[in-house]
């Protein structure tokens, strides 16, 4: 305990700004209000912070710091407000193909608001739109109509070089790894510095650190054909960290891995998340990923957001028909 | 058979290095071309990374059409464009351009069909760190192709072999234009079975280190 995370960090500045702009007068802080999660971690350390200043008097409403749940505003009594950072959002998103004369809709207005710090789920059965749905956050994918906005900046229309230095604070997981199989693990990890234009020693020692991270420096001059799936899945981790990331997609991470590793992987992401901040996006089909690590969800189904909340929220009350399939709520064979 | 090595020797020495010489001279020249152009068909291919279904369909149509037409009509037909670039139209030197030309077509299919074995995956996770477009081309889909680019070299060696006997026939020189001249011509059997081994020998050794090569630098079933 006792490490202020990135986006607490965030926040802490900015509530000891006040406090000290208001020295002496007994300030009230209130977290309470409309529910947005930031990771239990997170929240722990803040309120630890609060107690160490002794001079602000936290007023959780009867929510419990395990609950992940904190507010938008962090209302203080003098009339303050401090507003929770809002890392992606996505406004309006449509998204039609249209192949030899014949439209198809992959994403029909689609509105969400990841906010810094979440790992943030989005679930759906296979041809729902999810993987359409990530790659618009980093525009691999187009949007037909709509915004991307990212870190308060809209990035819709981005191409080139701004594109390129867009996509490098992004990173990106994939359910086959996509590892570069001629290149060693080291190289792997590497390569978003290498395109950066990094020197080789600089990014060696980088991705020395990151391979540490994963657990994984003695398999640094293997090729990723020697590795297992879950090491594979741990090498592009490390990948996607080497750029110092805001924002860390995982494109069904998971679901090419047996129930163990998968445990594994899932902890490393939570653990990432706690200790950098990164906010993560979870593409999933399987319900055990938004339980074990997701503070918010929403749920995707024939290209629609059908809900969206806390992740304990919806899984505790699921109001879609295709949540609770989802979460076996349905008989299977019904 | 001594008697054989001392009139026939040095001629079957010298026609089997005009022969590497024509064959390994033409390929690299051919990968210069050939290369890019393979490169090209493949990316500007609808859903790749440059999609220009233009410039698509008119490289595929100059690439089939080089690859239709029967390499001893390209060898007279561009007699004149040969004598044109280099000078002469005979010997190693003169049989190097109908060779390149005749083998860029083939070569950039193999490139093209190399670097289709790469699956979409592996593009697309360089493009979500950041890479352009050339990086993609140069630091994934030619690095990540590059065992099976190096089978293709060797196919094309090898084809090139046959390629330079036939531009025998036309004053190339080289082991083709031994056996037509003392095989087909005086009818010297045992000269013509002498070619032929050594084309087999030098077909069987372009192959073996083609294969070396191609796994040595291939990192994956390791």
């Amino acid at each position: 305990m006792g490490t202020i995370y990135d986006s607490s960090r965030h926040l802490l500045s900015l509530v000891e700004e006040l406090l000290e702009s208001r020295e002496g007068e007994n300030l009230r802080i209130d977290v309470t209000g409309a529910g947005v999660g930031i990771p239990a971690a997170q929240l722990d350390a803040v309120f630890e912070k609060f107690t160490q200043l002794k001079t602000a008097d936290v007023v959780t409403a009867g929510l419990a710091p395990q609950e992940s749940v904190f507010a938008p505003f962090l209302a203080l009594t003098g009339g303050y407000g401090l507003q929770w950072r809002v890392m992606i959002q996505l406004k309006n998103l449509s998204k039609t193909y249209s192949t030899r004369g014949v439209e198809h809709t992959a994403l029909e207005d689609v509105s969400l608001t990841i906010e810094d710090g979440d790992i943030f789920g989005i679930i759906g059965i296979s041809g729902a739109g999810k993987s359409t749905l990530v790659r618009c956050i980093n525009l691999l994918e187009k949007p037909t109509s709509g915004s991307v906005v990212i870190d308060g900046v809209d990035v819709t229309g981005f191409d080139g070089r701004q594109l390129s230095d867009l996509r490098a604070t992004i990173g990106m997981i994939f359910q086959d790894f996509n590892l570069f199989a001629q290149r060693t693990v080291l190289e792997n990890v590497t390569f978003p510095l290498e395109i950066r234009g990094d020197d080789r020693a600089d990014r060696e020692r980088r991705g020395m650190e990151l391979l540490d991270l994963v657990g994984l420096s003695a398999k640094a001059k293997q090729y990723p054909s020697q590795l297992s799936g879950g090491q594979q899945q741990r090498v592009s981790i490390a990948r996607a960290l080497a750029n110092h990331p805001r924002v860390i997609l995982c494109d069904e991470a998971t679901s090419a891995l047996d129930s163990l590793t998968t445990n594994s992987v899932l902890k490393l992401l939570r653990q990432i998340n706690r200790e950098m901040g990164v906010t993560m996006v979870v593409i999933t089909h399987e319900i055990g990923v938004v339980e074990k690590i997701c503070n918010r969800v929403a749920v995707i189904d024939g290209s629609r957001i059908v809900e969206q909340g806390m992740a304990a929220d919806v899984l505790a009350d699921p109001s879609a028909e295709v949540t609770r399939r989802l979460l076996g709520r349905v008989r299977w064979d019904a | 058979m001594r008697e054989f090595f001392a009139e026939y020797g040095q001629l079957l020495i010298d026609g089997t290095l005009a022969t590497l010489a024509m064959t390994f001279i033409s390929t690299a020249i051919t990968y210069v071309f050939g290369v890019p152009l393979g490169v090209l068909v493949t990316v500007t291919a609808p859903g790749s990374l440059k999609p220009h279904r233009g410039l698509n369909a008119v490289l595929g149509w100059i690439v089939n059409i080089g690859r239709s037409i029967p390499f001893i009509i390209l060898l007279v037909a561009l007699i004149p464009v040969t004598r044109l670039i280099v000078g002469t139209s005979l010997g190693t030197v003169g049989a190097i351009v109908p060779l390149v030309v005749a083998a860029t077509p083939f070569v950039a299919r193999m490139v093209e069909s190399s670097l289709a074995e790469l699956g979409p995956g592996v593009i697309e996770a360089a493009l979500s760190y950041g890479a352009s477009t050339w990086q993609v081309i140069w630091k994934v889909m030619l690095r990540e192709s590059l065992p099976s680019i190096m089978r293709g070299v060797s196919i094309t060696l090898i084809t090139l072999v046959g390629y330079s006997a036939m531009a025998g026939a036309v004053g190339a020189g080289g082991l083709g234009d031994i056996a037509i001249r003392y095989g087909y011509y005086r009818y010297q059997d045992d000269v013509m079975i002498a070619t032929i081994v050594i084309l087999i020998i030098l077909v069987q050794l372009i192959q073996m280190s083609g294969d070396l090569a191609a796994r040595a630098l291939d990192k994956r079933n390791r």
